[in-house]
């Protein structure tokens, strides 16, 4: 740009502004605009008023609706049992103690048929079927005559072998009080 | 130091045209507007008068306003308020003479114009002179001119006048070359 054009943009630019502060704006322009906005906001104001009215309205509603559909469900009859009670349990032990009681309990009757099971475990003898009754030998020359009725009560239980035959050696499972537990086929021979 | 540039970006930024659409746009505030409008509003009137003339100025003038206040939600941040504000303006004045059949370069006026530059000629009124060379330019010269007198870039102008950017260049070369002319021919020594 040449320094005449930039001279004579100065000055157009110098009448372009001296014109614009010749010719404002009307203030009427401004007051309308101004009121136009405030009826906007006033409008603005009462929709918004409206809106939240309304959101609280429905919110009303809905509850009692909930309410009203709540209150209208059938209650399930209730049969009630009666219970009669003739004594009460004294005992005012609490809930710790309960459980460690039982815990005992249960723990000596472990120990109990742990102690059982090893005693009798140990017995040993030769099974033989003599006029079609099952008998047991020891080495101790005792002779346990076994009832059918003992072998089927085994048999149902599963503690006797289906597999032992006469004078196969056997190993005789006892409880405390010398009952019969199980039968089972010895894998060594006997030696008495 | 750069926090005190900070702080007066910031200040600056909140004072900004931008700024205080945004925050009109989301507040409806009244007052925000009215900042506005006297930041912009004789910008606006004189762009519109000098492409038509008062009474329509001062009725696209309100309607752009009213849009503003209408339309506040539609305003993108990205954008220069100033830019948005024009070319709503611009946008109504189109349909304006459009609807009513106008011929943008409205020879009467020119013809008025004529008439009183005549008289004003003998008093060596360059303000006159001025008005003269400028509304005698072609509607899209005009506008080009008045919109980078009022500070827009030449990519600016192109988009509010939807047009390219060498469109603009070469109507905003025309308009002063022919706006010197006028001047020179008139008040050739006042002028320089």
């Amino acid at each position: 740009m040449t320094k005449l054009n930039q001279h004579s943009d100065d000055a157009l630019e110098q009448h372009y502004a001296k014109r614009k502060r010749q010719h404002t704006a009307p203030a009427s322009i401004k007051r309308q605009i101004l009121a136009k906005q405030q009826d906007n906001q006033s409008i603005t104001y009462i929709f918004r008023r409206i809106g939240y009215v309304a959101v609280a309205a429905s919110t009303l509603l809905l509850m009692s609706l909930l309410l009203i559909q709540q209150s209208d469900q059938v209650s399930p009859t209730i049969n009630y049992q009666i219970v009669q009670l003739h004594t009460l349990d004294t005992d005012t032990e609490n809930v710790s103690d309960s459980i460690s009681n039982r815990y005992a309990k249960h723990y000596n009757n472990y120990l109990a048929q742990k102690k059982t099971y090893a005693a009798h475990h140990k017995s040993k003898a030769v099974l033989h079927l003599v006029d079609g009754n099952w008998q047991l030998k020891s080495c101790d020359n005792k002779v346990l005559q076994l009832s059918s009725e003992l072998i089927a009560a085994l048999s149902n239980i599963q503690r006797i072998d289906t597999q032992i035959s006469s004078g196969d050696e056997v190993i005789i499972a006892f409880d405390q009080t010398g009952i019969i537990l199980g039968i089972t086929r010895s894998g060594n021979h006997l030696r008495c | 130091m750069s926090f005190a540039l900070t702080l007066k970006a910031r200040l600056f930024d909140r004072t900004s045209n931008e700024s205080l659409m945004l925050r009109y746009a989301q507040s409806g505030d009244r007052a925000l507007l009215c900042k506005l409008y006297d930041t912009c509003g004789n910008d606006l009137f004189h762009f519109v008068l000098t492409l038509s003339d008062p009474t329509l100025a001062k009725d696209i003038c309100q309607k752009t306003w009213l849009k503003v206040i209408e339309k506040k939600h539609l305003y993108q941040h990205s954008g220069q308020f100033k830019a948005w504000l024009f070319t709503l303006a611009r946008n109504q004045l189109i349909d304006e003479f459009r609807r009513n059949k106008h011929n943008i370069n409205h020879t009467e006026q020119l013809i008025d114009c004529e008439q009183n530059i005549e008289v004003s000629l003998d008093d060596k009124n360059v303000g006159a002179v001025f008005d003269h060379a400028l509304l005698s330019l072609a509607f899209e010269q005009r506008e080009a001119f008045c919109l980078q007198q009022e500070g827009f870039t030449l990519q600016d102008i192109a988009s509010i006048t939807h047009c390219p950017v060498e469109t603009v260049k070469s109507r905003l070369r025309y308009a002063k070359d022919s706006m010197r002319k006028v001047l020179n021919k008139h008040c050739g020594e006042q002028n320089d």
